[in-house]
């Protein structure tokens, strides 16, 4: 019998079958099926075109075929499209919500539901190729994003852009994915939508997740050229992407259901052949994209240690606004203007801690005063009472103010500690007292550990220790210069990876050997400045510096930590 | 007369475990003898066919097998025992439904009398 061309007809209704070896065996039984037809046409004595013709005509609607033939042929764990279709709605919702539990679950409900979606865009994929396309753009956007979370310890004032560029690929990588999942998520349904006859807008979903996706390239690009990072954006410089974006979330909901409730209408279901294993495997590959490089990078660190640089008053500068303020706060405690004026900027320095007398309430200035009597130089030598209108100060050997200083005992009774700028810790108690006890942190802390004969400790394991049952916000750590993300943690705390109360933290107490913080779901930059850059830097620069003069000890020069091997 | 395919949607799967239970079948025979054994009432969408006994094979209710046939490679279907469950079971199926339908339509007349 003569071998006839069917090639067209059978390319296309098999183009939706993935596997080459499966592909194959559709497309010899579908070509006998044909022959058979054909050589009956041409038995009842059709001629040949008529014959080919008629044979390709009684299949039946080929658009129809060839999904029912990629849905069959799809090799996904044993899950319906309708189930899968509801994966990617959880993992929509889970992701683009990221819904807070308890305090700081939003970023692990965000990491849940993109593994959730991915997961789900995987068992899809298999219906036709756009969609195998956006799952494996949606694969490489994952780790994308996540690798720009990982490189973060990188980023130092030489690679700032490092993890935003990272970021931005991710931002790209997003858009794409849209386009692809609308084109897909369209190819799939078409089939069936005479039947469901209701109006799926997946071109509207794409276009809506288009502008948001497009939107937050262009921000990043402008951050590029504005010398700041995405993440330095406030949040209400960014409020006007949030009507876009609860938009395009709503229709895109719309129109996963929809899709879902689509399939489930035109009650065909596909199962596949792959095993269970698959799934999770994709789910692990996820994980992996993410955990790999951090960990990587957190082990490269961890063995870098931190040393101590001397550091001259005559290195540091301020801006004019800076040094203002801290004028003002001098001539607040009574220290003549001419005095003030005169000493020279590196000097003014000295007393950036201060806060403005006449910004402390009655009540605070009152406890001030009566706690003058308590308080003990004998903590500190250096330390004395030398403000002249009751404030405890400490000073330099000259006799000019530094900071303001409590005792810790002092500062725990204390009713309000905005007033305070540093608390001398008998290092003996420090190893054994929660940090996190029941009050709030000063906006100006500055914890300072002397022995008992009121000498300076330093350079010596600091036990401070978690309760397990105080407040997020009043954990392990001390806020540290009043920035909230400037949280200060013991560097054998951050061993307890999982530990909610250390994921904020990122600066490791230790004062001269410095451990990378191990944080796996939380960013936490751990960036360098120069003491001397520092006050040039605006608020939100600032927030981001994790490490810089620690402190200023009365007598002695500043201390700079910065580590070696680029950190 | 031809039934709609309303009608005929679901019992697909009825018809084909049927005829193939009785004989290995390859898809366009299978075709050919359901059309002949209903006397043309039945009449598939040829290409529907196939999706159909592709998912009736990874439901493990039929085997299947190759064979050269006039000098091209053929595929044959073979029923199997959860083939044989399943096809029990939708006949039993079929024969609540038929009867119930038999009996409101007679019941319809008999008002209608």
């Amino acid at each position: 019998m003569q071998e006839h061309n069917f090639d067209e007809i059978l390319d296309y209704l098999c183009s939706g079958i993935m596997s080459k070896s499966e592909k194959q065996n559709v497309r010899d039984e579908l070509y006998d099926h044909l022959m058979c037809r054909y050589e009956t046409n041409l038995a009842v004595g059709m001629d040949e075109e008529r014959a080919t013709q008629s044979a390709i005509n009684d299949l039946g609607d080929k658009t129809v075929i060839k999904y029912r033939l990629s849905q069959v042929h799809s090799y996904y764990p044993k899950l319906s499209m309708k189930k899968a279709m509801n994966l990617l709605i959880i993992g929509y919702v889970l992701m683009t919500f990221q819904i807070n539990f308890f305090t700081g679950m939003g970023e692990i409900t965000k990491f849940i539901g993109n593994v959730i979606m991915l997961v789900g865009v995987y068992c899809i994929s298999k219906a036709n190729k756009r969609l195998k396309q956006a799952f494996y753009i949606d694969l490489t956007g994952f780790a994308v994003e996540y690798l720009s979370v990982a490189v973060q310890p990188l980023a130092i004032s030489d690679n700032l852009y490092l993890s935003t560029a990272f970021s931005l690929a991710g931002s790209i990588l997003n858009l794409l994915f849209w386009i692809f999942i609308a084109v897909g998520l369209n190819d799939l349904v078409k089939p069936y939508l005479s039947e469901y006859k209701k109006k799926i807008p997946i071109g509207f979903m794409g276009f809506c997740q288009f502008c948001v996706a497009g939107s937050v390239i262009i921000l990043h690009l402008a951050a590029f050229s504005s010398d700041k990072l995405l993440t330095d954006y406030r949040d209400e410089e960014l409020f006007f992407l949030t009507p876009f974006i609860v938009i395009s979330a709503v229709v895109t909901l719309f129109v996963l259901c929809r899709v879902s409730k689509c399939l489930w209408q035109s009650d065909h279901e596909y199962k596949i052949e792959d095993s269970l294993a698959q799934k999770w495997i994709a789910a692990l590959l996820a994980i992996a994209f993410f955990v790999v490089p951090r960990v990587a990078i957190d082990v490269l660190l961890a063995n870098q240690k931190a040393e101590v640089l001397d550091f001259t008053i005559e290195d540091c500068k301020m801006n004019d606004k800076e040094y203002e303020r801290i004028c003002g706060n001098l001539l607040s405690y009574g220290i003549p203007e001419n005095i003030v004026y005169s000493l020279p900027k590196s000097e003014i320095k000295n007393y950036s801690r201060s806060v403005n007398k006449n910004e402390l309430s009655d009540e605070v200035k009152n406890f001030v005063h009566e706690s003058v009597s308590t308080f003990s130089t004998s903590v500190c030598n250096d330390v004395m009472i030398k403000f002249s209108t009751c404030a405890i100060g400490m000073t330099d050997e000259s006799g000019y103010p530094l900071i303001r200083v409590l005792s810790w005992i002092d500062y725990q009774s204390s009713c309000d500690y905005t007033y305070s700028d540093a608390v001398f810790w008998e290092y003996h108690e420090a190893r054994n007292i929660p940090l996190n006890y029941d009050g709030e942190y000063n906006g100006n802390f500055l914890l300072i550990l002397s022995d008992d004969d009121g000498k300076i400790v330093k350079n010596e394991p600091l036990d401070i220790y978690s309760d397990k049952n105080a407040l997020t916000d009043r954990m392990t750590g001390v806020r540290f210069e009043g920035k909230r993300e400037l949280l200060i943690i013991h560097a054998e705390d951050f061993g307890l990876a999982s530990s909610w109360e250390t994921r904020n933290a990122n600066y490791a107490f230790e004062f001269f050997h410095r451990k990378t913080p191990f944080s796996i779901f939380y960013p936490s930059p751990l960036m360098l400045y120069e003491a001397s850059d520092y006050f040039d830097y605006f608020e939100y620069r600032r927030m981001h510096v994790t490490s810089y003069i620690s402190w200023v000890i009365p007598g002695e020069e500043y201390k700079q930590y910065i580590a070696t091997e680029g950190i | 007369m031809r039934v709609s395919k309303e009608l005929a949607k679901g019992s697909t799967a009825l018809l084909v475990l049927s005829v193939i239970s009785k004989k290995d079948m390859y898809g366009y025979q299978i075709i050919k003898t359901i059309e002949n054994a209903s006397e043309d009432v039945f009449s598939l969408n040829e290409g529907t066919l196939y999706p159909i006994l592709h998912s009736l094979e990874a439901d493990k209710c039929l085997e299947s097998y190759w064979c050269e046939a006039e000098g091209r490679k053929r595929k044959y279907y073979k029923i199997t025992s959860k083939g044989l469950k399943e096809l029990a079971g939708k006949e039993q199926e079929w024969n609540t439904f038929s009867t119930a339908v038999t009996k409101v339509l007679g019941g319809a007349k008999l008002a209608g009398a």
